[in-house]
């Protein structure tokens, strides 16, 4: 039978979703796009400033942010033109951001894929298993927790929560996993098994 | 050297013929000013890791030390001095207002009444519950039990903390809350070890106990520091 195909339902790049909500958060001119984007995005987009400047482009085509004129600068003759998002934007980054929580269902098939093609042998899944489980275990680590003068703000809490609820998710796969490759092991190792 | 050390620990329980092992060769290490949160299903055997290490129970191999000396399962002393045993479970019989409960463990270890019952308001207060202490244990909620169970095992200033699922039937809302008083209390210097049913905030490492066997971090990567903070708990 033929792999079903899975359509990737988001066409949005994740940094076209982030250069629009930092123009929505800040009106902002191309150069402190691309600063802030470094500032909040670093370590997780890692994309270059001719990236940002090709995104802002885009996002100015399809009429998701416009210009307006910038404010005088005193080392400048001409102010810059800073990058607002227009109406049609705010309610696009809405449908994007919706779909980035949503997640990648073409990600998560070819995990699956990945997953059957690594063969049967149920030792080298337990392993597998047991590396995922410590990535786990790491990012739990990471979960935040509210400290005296450190409230965290409101959005911060909501996806804090869908992580540690997705971790508990896969915590409980893990476990499941685990005894079905044991019990599988198990069973080819005992005597007159086929 | 760690605050507690368990080495190759190995748990056995028997039932009639049927042998369970709760904890298989379990290694963990916890220094001062570390928070490490067990997650576990029931009968995974956690519950049997925080006994161990508070020396309630005996080893049938491998040996649990708390500052370095092997713990005698309850001849040492050091259960409810030391070592504080979070339990929101009250015994009627200990005494009327919560207030008198957290102030059962000094008064066994002879301070006055007057003296204990003032350093039982004063770790209530560090949970975060002194209105509830002078009311009735039955009286309190979900979250106030786990509280009061904190300041009961707090009061004597102890140097490691154990939790059994402190967050367990807390409403979400104050799971949290619950989670950055255990994580001051780490970063005050107190070691803390808890078990868990669901991924948790603020530890500094997580592991994960299934049939016995512990995985993940359970010696710290870092060195040991030792924190220059305030003690923990009230004031002698």
């Amino acid at each position: 039978m033929a792999p079903k195909r899975v359509r990737r339902q988001q066409t949005r790049a994740p940094v076209q979703t982030a250069v629009l909500a930092l123009v929505i958060e800040k009106p902002s001119y191309g150069y402190e796009v691309w600063q802030r984007f470094e500032q909040r995005f670093g370590g997780v987009l890692d994309v270059g400033s001719s990236r940002i400047y090709q995104v802002v482009n885009g996002l100015l085509e399809e009429g998701l942010i416009e210009e307006v004129p910038g404010e005088p600068e005193r080392s400048r003759r001409q102010p810059r033109p800073r990058y607002r998002a227009t109406k049609h934007g705010a309610r696009a980054h809405r449908e994007w951001l919706a779909e980035e929580l949503r997640g990648d269902p073409q990600q998560l098939e070819l995990r699956h894929r990945l997953l059957a093609v690594s063969g049967d042998d149920a030792s080298v899944l337990l392993e597998v298993v047991d590396r995922y489980e410590r990535g786990c275990l790491e990012e739990m680590a990471a979960l935040r927790t509210e400290g005296a003068g450190d409230a965290i703000a409101m959005r911060d809490r909501l996806l804090e929560e869908e992580r540690r609820l997705l971790l508990e998710a896969r915590m409980k796969w893990i476990l499941f996993a685990r005894h079905e490759l044991q019990a599988a092991i198990a069973g080819t190792q005992r005597p007159g098994a086929s | 050297m760690s605050l507690l050390t368990l080495e190759r620990a190995t748990k056995r329980f028997t039932a009639g013929q049927r042998e369970t092992v709760a904890l298989r060769s379990v290694q963990l290490e916890l220094d001062a000013g570390e928070s490490v949160a067990v997650y576990g299903m029931r009968r995974s055997g956690r519950t049997t890791l925080l006994r161990v290490a508070a020396g309630m129970l005996p080893l049938d191999e491998g040996e649990a030390r708390f500052q370095g000396r092997l713990l005698a399962h309850g001849r040492d002393g050091v259960l409810g001095r030391k070592i504080g045993y979070c339990n929101p479970g009250f015994n009627p019989a200990q005494g009327g207002t919560v207030g008198d409960h957290v102030a059962v463990a000094l008064l066994a270890h002879g301070v006055g009444r007057l003296r204990a019952r003032a350093r039982a308001d004063e770790a209530l207060e560090r949970a975060g519950i002194a209105a509830v202490a002078n009311l009735g244990a039955h009286e309190l909620h979900a979250d106030e039990l786990v509280r009061a169970g904190i300041a009961r095992a707090i009061v004597t200033e102890p140097r490691l903390l154990l939790l059994d699922e402190p967050t367990n039937g807390v409403d979400v809302l104050e799971r949290d809350a619950i989670l950055a008083l255990i994580r001051s209390l780490a970063d005050e210097g107190l070691a803390v070890l808890m078990t868990v049913g669901e991924p948790v905030a603020g530890a500094d490492r997580v592991l994960a106990l299934d049939a016995g066997e512990l995985r993940g971090e359970a010696v710290p990567e870092r060195a040991p520091v030792l924190p220059l903070r305030r003690r923990v708990g009230p004031s002698a």
